[in-house]
């Protein structure tokens, strides 16, 4: 059954395949693999939400939202702030 | 415009030379005759005004543009080779036209464009003219770069910088009986955060760079292969 309208936006995946030299679950896993950092696509995604939620958690705070954890894991999993924050990242490098 | 219309009278009154004349007259300001170069420009004013004529609605003033015109037109007369079998004419044009093309882009806005720059622009618009009168639609950016031997990217460098300029202070509406003194600097929507957003921002980003010096190298890894913002040496 298809998503609803209007509900992919927040709900959906983050999508990268717009973005350049953007890697999925596997192929980050293959190539920490390389790198002698053995690590399977699902625990790709697990630490990128961990870290996600880290960063999404004191943002929460900062702004008086809830801090209760499935709110705080909506957050971390919204494709725009995952954008935002690697947006960020590149800027602070 | 008085002094044009005394221009105007001179220029009809004068009459034209026969190539004949052009020669006998060429001649002797080769000889080093004023008085005959005098009369070459006299008799050729009404040539100078055919091409102020066409360059009239650039938003210059006329008498000044008439004056590069004849500018022109002297420089030709001082260089004209009579030896070559060319009209006056002919030759001097292309003076008269270059003097004021040179002064249009001097003169036509703020900001000054290299004369080969304006040139190109006045081709470049000559061409899309013509374009557009043989195939009913105006050209492409990539067409025109094309025919010009240029990329897209500095044919949209060159256009934006004949672009019109407009004051902020200029009035924003033309209505007279509202007595509006409304500027365009008053009715632009500004693009820029508020005092109190910007501290905002600046807080969030205090926060958000104290949060991600926290991250352990693994997790920064996996972002930055994730969004592809991995930097060659991190590879």
């Amino acid at each position: 059954m298809a998503m609803p309208k209007g509900k992919k936006f927040d709900n959906g995946y983050c999508s990268i395949s717009d973005i350049p030299n953007a890697k999925n679950y596997r192929q980050i896993s293959v190539e920490c693999k390389h790198r002698g950092m053995k690590i399977g696509p699902s625990n790709v995604r697990n630490v990128l939400l961990s870290a996600m939620h880290k960063i999404a958690k004191p943002i929460c705070e900062e702004r008086g939202m809830s801090l209760k954890e499935e709110d705080v894991m909506r957050i971390a999993k919204n494709p725009q702030f995952q954008l935002s924050v690697a947006s960020l990242i590149k800027e602070i490098d | 415009m008085k002094a044009m219309n005394s221009i105007f009278d001179v220029a009809g009154k004068t009459p034209l030379l026969t190539a004949e004349e052009e020669v006998a007259l060429s001649k002797r300001i080769e000889a080093g005759d004023s008085a005959a170069r005098d009369k070459m420009i006299q008799a050729n004013l009404r040539l100078a005004l055919s091409v102020v004529k066409k360059y009239s609605k650039r938003g210059v003033d006329l008498e000044d543009l008439f004056q590069e015109s004849v500018i022109g037109l002297a420089h030709a007369v001082d260089r004209f080779d009579w030896k070559k079998g060319f009209k006056f004419s002919t030759y001097a044009y292309w003076w008269i036209q270059q003097s004021v093309r040179q002064y249009l882009a001097s003169n036509t806005g703020p900001i000054n464009l290299p004369s080969n720059t304006f040139s190109k622009l006045y081709k470049i618009s000559e061409f899309e003219k013509e374009y557009q009168k043989e195939f009913g639609k105006k050209p492409t950016d990539a067409e025109v770069a094309d025919m010009f031997g240029t990329t897209s990217a500095t044919l949209r460098s060159l256009k934006q910088s004949a672009a019109r300029t407009l004051s902020l202070d200029a009035p924003a509406y033309r209505s007279e009986d509202s007595g509006s003194r409304a500027t365009l600097a008053d009715v632009i929507p500004s693009n820029a955060l508020s005092v109190e957003e910007s501290i905002d921002n600046q807080r969030l980003q205090a926060k958000i760079n104290e949060v991600l010096s926290s991250l352990t190298e693994r997790e920064k890894t996996i972002i930055k292969m994730r969004f592809g913002i991995e930097d060659q040496e991190d590879k």
